[in-house]
């Protein structure tokens, strides 16, 4: 149970914090100046928000779900999924949606801090999934 | 198979009962871990918040040209803003000017400069410097374009600075006209990274352009076409910028002066208050995390007397132990070495222009090399930290006698 608290409580709070973060702790730009932006175009960021959105409750979910299954292969499979997420964390703000450019809230601070949390979400999951993958070694 | 615990054999090394010992007691090796982490992550983020400080210092006054900028009165602020990042502005005076302050003595060159701030062409909001020289006078902006560009800027291109967002086929557009970027600058740190910069005759095509198809006005018009920004001055000795700065605005009226010195000195005098506050702290954390592990290692011996003292008797020799206490020390320096690296890493590199917008001071991350140096350089003192502290509890394991150990307390 307390490998199961180590591991499941960080990524519990990785997917809180990016499902919140965005639209309150490292807000992207839209706060300031309203979804539609400046010059009434939808901003990247918007998006990008809202992708993460999903994909930090997922996170928090599936952190939740590691705390309640006992089975180790429940639990490596679960690790993987989120380490999958945790790549699709890093790829929404880098790559597949992006962030507004230049000196942007967005860009200066959402996503260094997205990317900050995707590889710590990542990070915790492969190890995770490391020490259960020895374990079920060991055990057959 | 299934349940059967499998037993791998492992020679009695000292680093193999080293790293049992500290997985044995993973709380403690954790607090030791978490010390010197404490320790390496301040002293590597310190050491690169420093030196990009530095280089933005070095690479602001490499950039900066002029010795002297003539600014239109009550202009000064707005215009050590904009060099700094601070902000961004539009003033004019006549150009007029620039012949008046060509005839000031000790002035080798003069150049003008227009500058205007524009909307960016995307989603953002943010107001881009758009700066015009004047390429048959000019000794500040285009030696630097020659660095990135051979040949120079025709009419009709742009030079962007290094934070410029540019569309694909390496154009940006303005006001609703499309131009095309002929280079893109180095990183300075300054206000000129968001900057824009053009030939006077490419600003009057772009503000005839701004003008025809979107009916815009311009602040400049009131002066019919002979605005101009501010003149650029290099002096004949460089010794000399206040003395020459002080002529001009005597003889000149309605016009302030910016030297170039008094910015540097007031960035270096800031920087060297960062750099004394950073090496105090560092060296209150280096002490501290001597004394403290010191202090753990000094008492985790008294509690592993007999634990050692059943290894002397198993065969170990005096050297051996005192090998286990260093070695256990330095791999949980090391670890915490690393992760001290890896922690301020996560913070000072992906939020690097996050920190240089919130110092408002030049910023230029330093180059890969000197990262590596620093890594290697943190991770060594971590390393060198851990066995000072054990050093001492090595001596007094290594002299311990077995026989008196074994028989304490009884």
């Amino acid at each position: 149970m307390k490998k199961r608290l180590i591991f499941g409580i960080p990524q519990i709070a990785i997917g809180l914090l990016i499902a919140v973060g965005p639209a309150a702790l490292f807000p992207v730009c839209e706060t300031a100046h309203g979804a539609h932006g400046v010059h009434g175009m939808m901003m990247k960021c918007h998006w990008t928000m809202r992708a993460e959105l999903g994909i930090g409750l997922v996170i928090a979910v599936l952190g939740i779900l590691n705390i309640l299954f006992s089975s180790g292969r429940v639990r490596l499979g679960l690790s993987l999924s989120l380490l999958l997420n945790g790549f699709l964390l890093l790829l929404v703000p880098t790559a597949l949606i992006g962030v507004c450019g230049g000196h942007m809230a967005c860009h200066t601070l959402t996503m260094p801090a997205l990317s900050v949390l995707s590889v710590i979400s990542i990070a915790v999951s492969a190890i995770n999934a490391i020490l259960l993958f020895r374990n079920l070694k060991n055990e057959t | 198979m299934r349940g059967d615990a499998v037993h791998k054999e492992y020679a009695l090394t000292s680093g193999r009962l080293s790293i049992e010992n500290l997985k044995r007691r993973p709380f403690r090796t954790a607090c030791l871990v978490v010390v010197v982490a404490i320790l390496a992550f301040t002293l590597f983020g310190g050491t690169i918040l420093t030196a990009n400080l530095k280089q933005g210092m070095t690479s602001m006054s490499e950039r900066f040209g002029a010795d002297i900028m003539v600014v239109p009165e009550g202009a000064a602020d707005k215009t050590e803003a904009l060099l700094l990042r601070q902000g961004s502005g539009c003033f004019y005076f006549d150009n007029a000017v620039a012949d008046k302050v060509a005839a000031v003595n000790g002035i080798a060159k003069t150049s003008p400069q227009f500058f205007l701030t524009s909307l960016s062409d995307s989603c953002c909001d943010s107001m881009i410097q758009l700066i015009a020289y004047d390429p048959e006078t000019d000794f500040a902006v285009q030696p630097w374009i020659t660095e990135m560009r051979s040949g120079g800027v025709k009419d009709g291109q742009l030079v962007v600075g290094s934070e410029i967002i540019i569309r694909p086929g390496n154009t940006i557009q303005f006001f609703g006209t499309e131009y095309p970027v002929a280079a893109r600058l180095s990183k300075t740190g300054t206000g000129f990274d968001t900057s824009v910069f053009m030939t006077m005759n490419t600003m009057r095509i772009f503000m005839d352009n701004a003008r025809n198809t979107m009916g815009m006005h311009f602040i400049a018009d009131q002066h019919d076409k002979n605005a101009i920004s501010a003149v650029l001055v290099k002096v004949e000795n460089p010794g000399s910028s206040d003395f020459v700065a002080s002529d001009i605005k005597y003889k000149i009226n309605g016009v302030d002066v910016v030297v170039s010195n008094h910015i540097f000195s007031s960035i270096a005098e800031t920087l060297r208050g960062f750099v004394v506050y950073v090496r105090a702290f560092l060296a209150a954390v280096w002490i501290l995390t001597i004394v403290i592990l010191t202090a753990v290692f000094s008492s985790q011996i008294n509690e592993r007397k007999k634990e050692f003292a059943i290894l002397r008797i198993l065969g170990a020799t005096k050297k051996k132990l005192a090998r286990i206490v260093l070695y256990e020390s330095s791999f949980a320096a090391l670890a915490g070495g690393i992760a001290g690296v890896a922690a301020a890493s996560l913070i000072i590199f992906p939020f690097s222009t996050f920190i240089g917008d919130k110092l408002q001071l030049p910023y230029v991350e330093i180059g890969a090399v000197s990262i590596i140096q620093m890594v290697f350089f943190t991770i060594a003192l971590s390393l060198v930290t851990g066995l000072c502290s054990s050093v001492y509890s090595a001596v007094r394991v290594s002299g311990a006698e077995t026989y008196f150990t074994m028989r304490e307390g009884e």
